[in-house]
């Protein structure tokens, strides 16, 4: 399909030609409109954040509006001794997690789109299985497999070995590292796959002609074009370890290895509250957060460098890997069952059993459908199924669709304040969710808008939440798009949305189909700003699986969990199928 | 200036909930009496309860008067005017909360409790629409409390143990008097809190018996301080009434400086879960073979679902007794169904409900108590609200257990 052919089916809308609206178009009025909104959505609850750090009462108190403020709250975070081991705990984590899941992704993503390797079809199928299994789920499930004690992993061990210490123990930081890592790898990957696929592979061909290794390749051509996402996906991960709090919580908390989420978390939410000191760190995991972003903008300012998707047809190269290529899909398939199989596996079991125990013939005598029984009855389960569908499908289309024209306002116009939006729509990326939900929470209970307590607020909540990571997906894939098809278009007379709905979305679409479904399974699966924000009537999957693990009833998550990972798979393969008829590669 | 100021203010207002907590402390029984000697028969269920009782949970409100130890027959359910008025509901109130027509409670059990006792409410008002959710127990507070400041007050009722002191010196309660509540209650509520005691939580030592034998455990508390016991001993991580109730035992036993020795070996043994429930989940399956702090309730439930789980008694003193209450929201929607449930739940008919939720009824009439084992020859540490400093305990807790 060429770009005249494109431009050519519509009639030229008419452009306004009077007065003070000639040189008004319509992406000025669009850009006002939506750095309007981000203004409201990002820098409203950033100032109760940085309010709250600055005061030593809660938000609750009524002083808490006066204009006094302190620095107490930061004397007191960098006087103790207290803050310092979450915080050594808290880069060994993210580190850790960080390079273990960059490592794993970048891999991934490299077999399933640039080699021959078997099975790839399967490799991306349970990546996405990876993707809809929630961290709270897989924390726990991960307790059932490696726990010194019960799990299974272990037991195993000990009974082919004799040995009477466990193989693994689960309850330590390296136990978290790896959960952490099974976790956030379909991020980097995610963010790498695209790009690989739709690479021009004619720079990596002149580097075959001219006598070079794969390898060398690899590292000299693949490597640095895949920077940009390959950043965008290692710095989203560290972030995401930073604040993740349900890693730490469920494996962390019983050795008392404390990090500066779980720190936040309990002290923004439980008593005794500090909401000052916790507002302090969050604050400082911000401006370590932003100095990230510094970061990776000066890395891709010469953007020009990367486009490598251009008007040419072309088939990415594919990396024989003749001997080897059995060898390397059971690698990667062993790592894919650990993360996704194992602990579907070890829920579906638990799911059969009123208390979890290793497989026996007195456990299989015991199993039966009551916890499924017992799914089915609960109110929770269904309240929180309703609300989660219709907040993770209307999260993702909003999401997706502010952040194309975003990504497109950044980088392919010269409008004056661009670079600020880029900023705004990274920001919230960098505040710790629990404490952006304490600040949204805050936000509209002061705010005489009748959103607290409704699924608007959560709606709200999670598109700005989501808005960063989607941003980072849709740059990557627009700074690779060759400006020569919208120039083509805008040459041939189209107006700003004709090139934009015409030429650049359909373009971008790949990129756009895989931010959907990553916003909408994330916000299906959210759980640190819906606990908070969520109210009796607008509980979600997550918070249901919450309330239901705070209860204790591992058996009916177990049995939730089931239905739910069965239910998101049936979504990711339903998009995707709907993908592929507009030509999108998907599952293969 | 500007810290001196806030300092002085946050001192104002710790003053102030001390002085109310220690208004509140002295009229509730002293929590700093030798809980062994004192008031083990006021909190005590109907334990001597006579294995020829009828059935029926619903005991009749005649008996509700007795003692414990005489709950001899029951009386027909009808029969209401043997003890004046008793279980009796003004029509008044009644036809007010029906106008209002829904009713809305926040609370920190399990959400099956709700579900169940709004059905068994809505059985006798069904005009009253229930909506019952827990709250997970870590956030009941600040969310009530936040929602109370805020003017955005979702919730009519709040359902939970010591938290209540702090809705009510913030002010968010508005005060309700159950009439007949002295005459059946086994632990009644501080008249000066406005709150109705509905149900009791018990913490007991349970243990996973096909890991460790009874036998091998500590008969002293002190006992659990050698080191073979390290990371096998669960504490949830807000036991903050649990570690009050056996801070009070010891420091009377010990005296206060051996007590904060013992909390320091302690904690070193223990394993930190969140969850009253999912501990005993995880014991069940094997994951420790100790539970320091278990809802008797609890204990009692997974029992009966086939959990080889045993009670440490008795020599383990003492067992903490929290009454659960429920308090009425300021500024709810519906304050008449507030007021009306709050009523029901110490009728009969709540007291089955609570039975039914598989909660221990707090009510002395309640025939066939299936919790009274849980309180037999032990020594009893009775907690009501306002009697401990919620925040400071925690922080002490938080001392000792998270650092």
């Amino acid at each position: 399909m060429s770009v005249q052919s494109v431009v050519r089916r519509r009639p030229v809308a008419p452009v306004l030609k009077t007065g003070l609206f000639q040189r008004l178009e319509v992406k000025h009025v669009v850009l006002t409109l939506v750095t309007i909104f981000l203004i409201y959505q990002v820098v409203v609850p950033l100032f109760f954040l940085i309010w709250g750090s600055l005061k030593v009462v809660g938000p609750t108190d009524l002083t808490y509006f006066t204009p006094r403020i302190t620095f107490a709250n930061y004397v007191r975070i960098f006087s103790s001794a207290e803050f310092l081991t979450p915080l050594v705990n808290t880069l060994v984590y993210a580190l850790g997690s960080t390079l273990l899941a960059g490592t794993f992704g970048v891999a991934l993503a490299l077999v399933v789109a640039r080699t021959d390797a078997p099975l790839r079809g399967l490799m991306n199928a349970l990546t996405y299985g990876q993707i809809i299994m929630p961290g709270l789920l897989m924390s726990i499930a991960w307790v059932f497999l490696a726990s010194p004690e019960i799990g299974l992993l272990n037991r195993v061990y000990r009974d082919l070995t004799g040995a009477a210490t466990p193989a693994f123990d689960l309850y330590s930081l390296l136990g978290m590292i790896w959960v952490m890592a099974l976790d956030s790898f379909p991020l980097v990957y995610l963010t790498m796959v695209g790009t690989l696929r739709s690479m021009d592979p004619s720079l990596e061909e002149a580097a075959f002609m001219s006598g070079r290794t794969v390898w060398s390749t690899l590292r000299t051509i693949t490597f640095p074009l895949m920077r940009p996402s390959l950043l965008a996906g290692i710095i989203l991960v560290f972030i995401q370890a930073v604040e993740s709090f349900e890693v730490p919580l469920i494996i962390g908390l019983p050795r008392k290895i404390s990090v500066l989420s779980t720190e936040i978390y309990f002290r923004s939410v439980r008593t005794p509250v500090d909401f000052g000191t916790a507002a302090a760190f969050g604050v400082l995991l911000l401006v370590l957060a932003l100095g990230l972003l510094a970061v990776y903008q000066r890395l891709i300012r010469h953007q020009s460098s990367y486009m490598t998707v251009s008007g040419k047809a072309f088939r990415p190269r594919v990396i024989a890997l003749g001997v080897w290529r059995w060898p390397v899909a059971l690698g990667v398939l062993t790592v894919l069952s650990l993360s996704v199989v194992a602990p579907t596996l070890v829920l579906l079991w638990a799911s059969f059993l009123r208390f979890f125990q290793a497989p026996s013939p007195a456990a299989f005598k015991a199993m039966s459908f009551a916890n499924y029984e017992r799914v089915f009855a609960s109110s929770t389960v269904q309240e929180g199924l309703r609300n989660s569908l219709i907040l993770g499908a209307g999260s993702a289309t909003v999401v997706i669709l502010l952040v194309a024209v975003l990504a497109w306002m950044v980088y392919r116009t010269q409008l004056p304040g661009r670079r600020f939006l880029d900023w705004l729509a990274f920001a919230p990326r960098a505040v710790p969710a629990v404490l952006f939900a304490v600040s949204m929470l805050w936000l509209y209970l002061v705010v005489p808008l009748p959103i607290y307590g409704t699924l608007v607020i959560l709606l709200l909540a999670y598109i700005t939440r989501y808005m960063p990571v989607a941003m980072r997906m849709v740059s990557a894939g627009i700074v690779q798009i060759h400006r020569e098809l919208e120039e083509a278009a805008s040459t041939s007379g189209a107006p700003f949305g004709a090139v934009f709905f015409r030429v650049l979305l359909p373009l971008m679409r790949p990129v756009l189909v895989t931010a959907w479904i990553w916003v909408a399974i994330h916000a299906f699966r959210e759980l640190s700003v819906s606990a908070i924000l969520a109210s009796p009537g607008s509980r979600t999957v997550a918070v249901a699986i919450y309330e239901l693990w705070s209860e204790g009833s591992l058996g009916l998550i177990a049995a939730f969990s089931v239905l739910v990972l069965a239910l998101l798979l049936v979504v990711t393969v339903g998009v995707d199928r709907i993908g592929r008829r507009f030509g999108i590669q998907g599952i293969e | 200036m500007r810290t001196r100021r806030s300092f002085l203010r946050v001192l104002a207002l710790g003053s102030g909930v001390t002085v109310l907590a220690a208004c509140q402390q002295a009229a509730a029984p002293a929590p700093t009496a030798v809980p062994a000697a004192k008031p083990t028969e006021a909190v005590k269920p109907a334990a001597t309860t006579a294995p020829t009782a009828a059935p029926a949970a619903t005991a009749a409100p005649a008996a509700a008067v007795a003692k414990p130890t005489d709950v001899p027959k029951p009386a027909a359910q009808t029969a209401p005017a043997q003890s004046a008025g008793i279980g009796q509901i003004p029509q008044t109130l009644v036809d007010a909360a029906k106008k209002e027509g829904a009713l809305v409670a926040y609370g920190s059990a399990t959400q099956d409790v709700y579900d169940t006792l709004g059905a068994e409410f809505n059985k006798t008002y069904p005009e009253v629409k229930w909506t019952g959710t827990r709250v997970a127990t870590a956030g009941l507070k600040e969310r009530v409390l936040t929602e109370f400041r805020s003017g955005n007050v979702k919730a009519d009722l709040v359902h939970s143990s010591s938290e209540q002191a702090d809705f009510v010196s913030a002010g968010a309660i508005d005060p309700t008097t159950v009439p007949w509540e002295k005459a059946i209650s086994l632990a009644p509520a501080p008249e000066k809190l406005g709150i109705v005691a509905d149900s009791l939580l018990s913490k007991h030592v349970v243990f996973n018996s096909t890991l460790v034998k009874q036998s091998e455990l500590p008969t002293s508390w002190e006992g659990f301080t050698d080191p073979k016991w390290k990371g096998k001993l669960a504490i949830e991580l807000s036991a903050y009434e649990w570690y009050y109730g056996l801070r009070q035992t010891l420091n009377q036993s010990l005296g206060e400086a051996k007590t904060r020795e013992f909390f320091t070996a302690l904690a070193k043994n223990a394993v930190i879960r969140e969850g009253s429930t999912q501990i005993m989940e995880f014991m069940a399956a094997g994951e420790f073979p100790i539970d320091l702090e278990a809802y008797g309730h609890r204990y009692v439930s997974f029992k009966a679902d086939g959990a080889p789980f045993e009670l440490q008694m008795p020599q383990l003193a003492p067992v903490t007794v929290i009454p659960a209450y429920w308090g009425a929201m300021k500024g709810a929607a519906h304050p008449n169904a507030a007021k009306l449930f709050q009523n029901w739940a110490l009728t009969d008919a709540g007291q089955a409900a609570t039975l039914k939720a598989k909660r221990i009824p707090i009510s002395k009439a309640v025939a066939n108590n299936p919790y009274a084992m849980l309180f037999e020859n032990v020594k009893i540490f009775p907690l009501n609200a306002g009697e401990l400093d919620y925040e400071a305990i925690a922080k002490e807790f938080n001392g000792y257990f998270k650092a």
